[in-house]
């Protein structure tokens, strides 16, 4: 870099020179605590200050953004809308998964892997958020509740129809749904659908 | 006065956060709300100088929070400004990038960059304007956003050559090269009597 008051001469960063005007280090700064840059010389300096120059009276004659009050409150609830925002990216994938893959009926199938992450993601975010009792914790905990509860009750419903024309070939989808979503209400139908269910066929 | 060149040179270390979690958050949030107004005015030179501010605001308001969440991950060995523009860059090259994804399959027939095009004969603020000046500020709306970022850091925001490219991630030639390639196509949308 150029000291200050060092000679054009001997300074290295001119022979960095590009055809564009460009120095090593050097942009042509006008504050005084700013090093003293290597200027381009000749044509290639008289096209580069006259770029800058127009974009600086371009950017002198813009109208100033208008600063808005951006307070640590204002960043505290977008903080909160993204973890909404982010919940909601994981229930539209839980139920994209449930409308493609008729979630546990093909367990070997993508859709099963994508629905299975989601539920365990959903569940893992309720256990997450159960220790906090912040407002924000507990519209997540809340939202991913919610969007569990959902995914059980498709599943179920999926199920139960499965049940009703095959009741053997249901047992293994009324089973993975009590399992991995205990304590919501489409588990106890799945496992009120298991206990009728005779456990070998005649 | 340059903005970035100060600032980047200026001892602007963050203070050193100690006692309790919620007094460093504090201390915190003023640091970089204090820089807030900076952030903007580098964002808007980025969109182009946009007239509408809403999408300046929302990328400030991410920066911001971007910073507020990594708050925990900034170790303090670089100025709140320089961490804050950097944050400022990438979001706002992001929120270009997701700007033009959108247009590519719901709109069309809208320019590249997302800004607002004015046309050359619209005055800025409210004074007549050199229509020389004019056409520099719609083709740099018109520009790609990779060009007019270049262009932004290199020419308003005054950033060094070296941390220019090490921002960049690329190579002294390449930055050459990349501000000649952004200043010829600027060059290839101003009319014919506008030489830059």
């Amino acid at each position: 870099m150029s000291e200050p008051g060092q000679r054009r001469d001997d300074d290295p960063a001119r022979s960095n020179c590009t055809r564009d005007g460009l120095a090593g280090e050097a942009a042509v700064s006008a504050h005084p605590s700013a090093p003293v840059l290597a200027e381009p010389h000749g044509r290639l300096a008289a096209d580069d200050g006259q770029l800058r120059s127009l974009l600086q009276a371009v950017d002198r004659l813009s109208p100033r953004p208008a600063a808005t009050a951006i307070t640590l409150e204002s960043l505290r609830r977008r903080a909160r809308s993204q973890g909404l925002r982010t919940i909601l990216r994981i229930v539209a994938l839980a139920c994209l998964a449930l409308g493609v893959g008729h979630l546990f009926a093909r367990p070997s199938s993508h859709a099963s892997t994508v629905a299975d992450a989601a539920a365990q993601r959903l569940i893992q975010l309720v256990r997450s958020q159960r220790a906090d009792d912040d407002t924000r914790a507990l519209r997540r905990r809340q939202a991913a509740e919610i969007a569990l509860a959902r995914c059980a009750a498709a599943s179920a419903a999926y199920a139960t129809q499965v049940a009703a024309t095959d009741p053997q070939a249901a047992v293994p989808m009324l089973q993975r749904i009590a399992d991995t979503f205990p304590g919501t209400h489409g588990a106890t139908v799945a496992r009120a659908h298991l206990a009728r269910t005779p456990k070998h066929p005649r | 006065m340059t903005d970035l060149s100060i600032l980047l040179s200026a001892a602007d270390s963050p203070p050193r956060l100690h006692g309790r979690a919620e007094a460093q958050d504090e201390t915190f949030a003023e640091a970089i709300l204090r820089h807030e107004p900076a952030v903007r005015r580098l964002v808007h030179r980025l969109l182009g100088w946009p007239r509408s501010s809403t999408d300046a605001d929302d990328i400030v308001q991410d920066v911001l929070l971007q910073a507020w969440r990594h708050r925990r991950h900034f170790r303090g060995d670089a100025a709140w400004q320089t961490w804050l523009v950097r944050i400022g860059i990438n979001t706002t090259r992001s929120h270009q990038r997701r700007q033009s994804l959108r247009r590519r399959f719901f709109g069309a027939g809208e320019d590249e960059c997302g800004a607002e095009a004015p046309t050359a004969d619209t005055p800025i603020s409210g004074e007549p304007l050199d229509a020389r000046i004019a056409a520099v500020r719609s083709a740099m709306a018109r520009l790609r956003h990779a060009d007019r970022e270049i262009l932004v850091l290199r020419y308003l925001e005054q950033m060094p050559i070296e941390s220019l490219a090490a921002d960049l991630a690329v190579t002294r030639n390449a930055l050459d090269a990349r501000l000649s390639r952004a200043r010829r196509r600027l060059r290839e949308l101003l009319p014919g009597d506008v030489d830059v």
